[in-house]
């Protein structure tokens, strides 16, 4: 399978002086084509940074970051725009849908900015409409809708310009159960149909719907878990600590890894500027292998 | 990218529809000032046509000498400047300036305009405050008028105590339309009423007074029941030629060896009297106008008001947009569409009221504003191009909003 993202070395860093905060940290990482990706972390653990660099919506302070084999990190905003427009599919939490245009408009409008002629985008968000349960409400506007057929008509407008990613954040963050099972399996059947899919969620519950789980904290990757379709791993439920904490890393519970080092030397490169304090745990550990090679003995089933 | 500029123009043409309050007073300051710029624009098109009507019937050979230097003169005769004051003032035209161009062979026609203070009454003793003025038979002649009835009268001894009246003094003194062979008191001298003028034209140049409510008696009786107190403010004169330029020469010798070689008269023939006219009422048409487009501007600032509350209150909408692909340029497009669309209906709206405008003044007053096409045209682009203009720095506000900053605007 292709790689559709590679990031290397990739990190956001915001402010400056004293005032600097490190939102992602050296980040490398590489999804492939078809693979839905689950994100979990805690507040402030750098998944919105994450997804903002990988979606396009921000550049990455250093590293680089390929998508489908083109390097995106340094293009302009009018660049970025139309990278996003051609490969990206977002969902957000609050559905984000035009009040005044109804669902069909809506599931229009990325195509809109495709210069694609009425006609033609009417008929294939249409299409995507009907893909997604909703093509009787084709002329409601968003007030007339429920939360669940609001982010359904989300999902139709993020993959009616088929993109080589469907950038999910927190998609369930403001439906009940019943609602969220609807829109997860949605994008559990445009997984199965091949579309790659990148989710942040809290909700440990959905990463049964994913095939690859990582964990975020302090703007790094601290694991890195294939899953099977179906099953939970355990650590979705702790957000990847799985380990007890020594007294020490009490102590820093809450001060970020940027405050956590010190710095060395005035940076002729990213690299060498900070010096890492030494590592008390394993589970810290940057850019962490994929997990999968240790496989998961603690995974048990659910239903929602 | 025209679907995405119609995408764009129905998208405005909504945000008008979903605040139509909001919409309406944004445009408000447009509207009026479109419907200012179209009514003073029309009216002074009204009087520039009215006037050069009114002088095309008395004839391009009629030439017209008023007190005072109205205008300065380069060698060959053009006019370089005007002084309007120097018409201020008493006349400087005399009985003998009349006599001394009478004699001219030059000329064919002549008549005096001359006003004496009197007060009209009928025997009835209903009084009316009208203009008395002296002229002499060649007055409608010259004057391009016409009688809606009756007869003007001749130089003849029957016709010394004869009046003719304007429409208003027919309706306001005698309260009736045709009151012929009614009697007129000035000033202990009884008139009969001979002839009824049709309606004057508003003219600006011919008098400062309403013609309309004037009565008109033979020149020479005016001087007498006046004790030759009758002023004269203006004479008109006939060129025996069709070009009216050597009996204008003429005149002006004749005069400027009356008044002692002193310039302190005018002789305008007709076109220079058009040519006046238009550069003045140029000016007070322009001076209106300008007036009326600084409310233009105004309502320019409110749109720009408007707009820059509309981004903010969008910002979520223009992050939405620019995480579905949006570039910067699409955002400032469909933000300056939308400022040119709500300036555009504004206009359009202002021409309405405008040409409505028009239409009150033409049945409630003697004005008649005329709307030409340019006018309407020029106004529909200014309009738009207002909208442009103040809704440029709106537009780049949204387009340089950050994605995701946006996202999270609430």
């Amino acid at each position: 399978m292709p790689d559709v993202i590679e990031l290397t070395n990739v990190s956001k860093i915001y402010g400056f002086g004293n005032a600097t905060t490190v939102a992602l940290d050296e980040v490398t990482l590489t999804i492939k084509k078809g693979e839905f990706v689950a994100i979990m972390g805690q507040s402030g653990s750098g998944k919105s940074s994450l997804l903002n660099v990988i979606g396009l919506l921000d550049r990455p302070s250093y590293g680089t970051y390929a998508l489908s084999s083109r390097v995106v990190s340094r293009l302009r905003p009018n660049r970025l725009a139309r990278a996003r427009r051609d490969h990206i599919g977002f969902i957000f939490q609050s559905f984000n849908l035009l009040p005044r245009l109804t669902a069909l408009e809506n599931v229009a409008l990325p195509l809109t900015y495709r210069g694609m002629t009425l006609t033609r985008r009417l008929k294939q968000a249409s299409q995507a409409l009907e893909q997604v349960g909703l093509a009787e409400r084709e002329y409601f506007y968003p007030k007339n809708l429920s939360g669940g057929e609001m982010q359904r008509v989300a999902i139709a407008r993020a993959l009616v310009g088929s993109p080589s990613l469907i950038i999910a954040d927190e998609p369930t963050g403001n439906l009940d159960s019943a609602s969220s099972k609807i829109v997860l399996e949605l994008l559990a059947e445009l997984h199965a149909k091949g579309s790659t899919i990148l989710m942040v969620t809290h909700n440990p519950e959905l990463t049964r719907y994913a095939t690859r789980v990582l964990y975020m904290h302090d703007g790094g990757i601290i694991d890195d878990e294939q899953t099977k379709i179906g099953e939970i791993p355990i650590k979705a439920f702790n957000g990847g600590l799985s380990e007890p904490k020594t007294d020490e890393e009490e102590q820093l519970e809450g001060v970020s890894l940027f405050m956590q080092t010190i710095p060395e030397k005035k940076a002729p490169g990213r690299k060498s500027l900070y010096r890492k304090l030494p590592k008390t745990k394993k589970s810290h550990a940057k850019n962490a292998k994929p997990a999968s090679k240790k496989p998961v003995k603690t995974s048990r089933k659910r239903e929602l | 990218m025209t679907s995405l500029a119609g995408r764009n123009i129905q998208m405005a043409l909504q945000s008008i529809k979903s605040a139509k309050l909001r919409s309406f007073l944004t445009m408000l300051g447009v509207v009026i000032g479109v419907a200012s710029v179209i009514a003073a624009v029309s009216l002074g098109e009204g009087m520039r046509r009215q006037i050069s009507g009114g002088l095309k019937t008395g004839g391009p050979d009629v030439i017209n000498v008023r007190p005072g230097k109205l205008v300065n003169r380069d060698q060959t005769g053009n006019i370089i400047s005007t002084n309007y004051q120097a018409a201020l003032g008493s006349s400087s035209l005399t009985d003998r300036d009349l006599q001394e161009i009478k004699k001219l062979p030059s000329v064919t026609k002549v008549s005096p305009l001359s006003i004496i203070s009197a007060l009209a009454s009928t025997q009835e003793n209903r009084q009316l405050d009208s203009t008395i003025m002296g002229v002499s038979e060649d007055f409608p002649a010259l004057s391009g008028q016409k009688l809606a009835y009756g007869h003007f009268f001749d130089n003849s001894e029957n016709n010394l105590d004869t009046a003719i009246i304007g429409k208003r003094v027919a309706e306001n003194l005698f309260q009736e339309n045709v009151p012929i062979g009614q009697i007129i008191i000035l000033r202990e001298h009884r008139f009969i009423v001979s002839g009824i003028f049709d309606e004057f034209s508003a003219n600006l140049l011919s008098s400062a007074n309403d013609l309309n409510n004037a009565v008109f008696i033979p020149y020479n009786e005016a001087r007498a029941i006046s004790g030759n107190g009758a002023t004269i403010y203006q004479i008109l004169a006939q060129s025996s030629d069709k070009n009216p330029s050597l009996a204008a020469r003429d005149i002006t010798k004749a005069l400027s060896d009356s008044h002692g070689e002193q310039q302190d008269f005018t002789v305008l023939t007709q076109a220079e009297t058009l040519q006046l006219t238009s550069k003045t009422l140029a000016i007070a048409t322009s001076f209106v106008a300008g007036i009326a487009a600084i409310s233009l501007i105004v309502g320019g600032i409110g749109i720009m008001n408007i707009m820059f509350v509309s981004v903010t209150e969008r910002t979520r909408e223009i992050g939405v947009r620019k995480s579905l692909g949006a570039t910067n340029r699409q955002i400032y497009s469909q933000f300056l569409t939308e400022a040119s669309i709500v300036s555009l209906v504004g206009g359009i709206i202002g021409i309405i009221l405008g040409l409505f405008v028009n239409y009150c003044l033409h049945v409630f007053t003697s004005l008649s504003p005329i709307a030409t096409w340019p006018i309407i045209a020029i106004a529909l682009l200014t309009a738009t191009s207002i909208g442009m203009i103040f809704g440029t720095a709106p537009a780049i506000k949204a387009a340089r909003k950050d994605p995701i900053q946006s996202l999270r605007h609430e």
